[in-house]
């Protein structure tokens, strides 16, 4: 899918969050980097309509995400790095459950529907575990699990390992790498993670830096922090 | 109810969530008219344990369910003890207990989702006033939600407090959870918002 922003800025209390940003992707897995305060996180909410821009033109796939926030999230899931936020039920399943509500789907169809998306992410066996006694990894494939469910074009993952160790980092990053059907942004501090993407986009400052060869990219990138 | 479900397919499991409310608000009000009397509290007792073994079939969890009251009937008891004698505080104590273990045991047979749908039926009328019913059960989700996590927040700062050479304090620690629950509140509707939610 499209990822297009035609000069888009992002503004709030006189604060430019991203100026005047330019771009066009549609690789599958998208590394998005750069220093914190950078704009990666206002980029990233920016394509499922989470902020809004204060000029400019969000496009992803067919969708106009300003004039169309609806089937902009529906075709987008997002992934927060503290999937806390994320769990609004108290079961896993419960959890997993809740996404399809809008479907109005038969108890069994939702219930078959949650347990196999649990399972494609290998904690079919935590489904009736209260949620939020789950590990930070497992509850960030449960969010993953929750998310996918829909079948979203799009998972926009903003710092998914940011509070994770090195275990739950490689198994939420073969769930995420490992996603057929879906594009991945992928905003990350995480160098490791970002060059195992098809393309690297950073930001400094609200400013897009440069888009490119991950390798490359994130070269530059440390060299300049050096 | 804060997702204390547990999974079974017991007769109870099965049981549909409205009937299973109704059921334990019936429960409450025989309770409250004439559990005073020791005969009718002796039998709700001995039934709340028999629908337990219904259920689950567990002696021990009955027992850690029961044991989990062990400070409200201490709170309850104590002042009846001083204040109305001893028969009227077993009486009003054991009937406290007979509803509120059956309330539990209608948790653990009812997922949380069920309960929520049923409430959302029920408030199905409210429709007409504009309330929309799914924001009502949204709503309680949310509450019963929100309860691990200020638990947690209000001990990760007892935790900062104690690293930091101070004795744990409530009042001290009042206005760093109010922030953690603001930012929250925040944080949830914006995750709402992702999971495309409509309040």
């Amino acid at each position: 899918m499209r990822i297009s922003l035609d000069s888009v800025s992002v503004e709030w209390d006189g604060n430019v969050a991203l100026n005047r940003v330019s771009l066009d992707l549609d690789q599958k897995n998208i590394a998005v980097i750069g220093a914190n305060g950078s704009g990666k996180s206002t980029f990233a909410r920016l394509l499922n309509g989470l902020v809004k821009p204060t000029s400019g033109r969000v496009l992803v796939g067919d969708t106009d995400v300003q004039a169309d926030p609806k089937t902009a999230q529906r075709q987008a899931g997002f992934i927060f790095s503290n999937p806390d936020l994320q769990i609004i039920m108290p079961t896993v399943i419960e959890d997993v459950e809740f996404s399809l509500k809008p479907r109005k789907l038969g108890t069994t169809e939702t219930s078959a529907l949650a347990r196999a998306a649990l399972e494609r992410f290998g904690i079919g066996g935590l489904a009736d575990r209260r949620a939020h006694e789950l590990s930070s990894g497992q509850k960030q494939l449960l969010a993953l699990a929750a998310v996918s469910v829909t079948d979203p074009k799009l998972i926009i993952a903003d710092e998914p390992t940011a509070l994770l160790d090195l275990r739950n980092t490689q198994q939420v990053a073969e769930a995420l790498f490992g996603l057929q059907e879906q594009q991945v942004v992928l905003v990350t501090h995480d160098l490791s993670l970002a060059a195992r993407c098809d393309i690297a986009v950073r930001f400094e400052a609200g400013q897009l830096i440069e888009i490119g060869e991950p390798a490359e990219v994130i070269a530059r990138y440390r060299r300049d922090y050096e | 109810m804060i997702g204390l479900y547990r999974s079974g397919d017991s007769p109870l499991h099965k049981l549909g969530p409205g009937t299973k409310l109704l059921a334990v608000l019936l429960w409450i009000t025989v309770l409250s008219i004439w559990g005073n009397n020791p005969f009718v509290w002796a039998s709700a007792l001995s039934l709340a344990f028999a629908l337990f073994m219904v259920a689950f079939g567990s002696v021990p969890l009955f027992l850690k369910n029961l044991w989990t009251l062990r400070y409200l009937v201490l709170i309850g008891l104590i002042p009846q003890l001083i204040f109305e004698g001893v028969g009227p505080a077993i009486n009003n104590t054991a009937r406290l207990v007979a509803g509120i273990l059956v309330a539990i045991l209608f948790s653990l047979t009812t997922p949380q989702s069920k309960i929520i749908d049923a409430v959302e039926r029920a408030a199905t009328p409210l429709g007409r006033l504009g309330i929309r019913p799914s924001t009502i059960g949204l709503s309680i989700s949310l509450a019963l939600r929100a309860i691990p996590m200020l638990m947690q927040f209000s001990s990760g700062i007892m935790e900062s407090q104690r690293a930091r050479g101070h004795k744990p304090s409530a009042l001290t620690a009042t206005v760093p959870l109010l922030v953690a629950a603001l930012k929250y509140a925040d944080d949830m509707s914006e995750a709402l918002a992702a999971r495309g939610v409509e309040v």
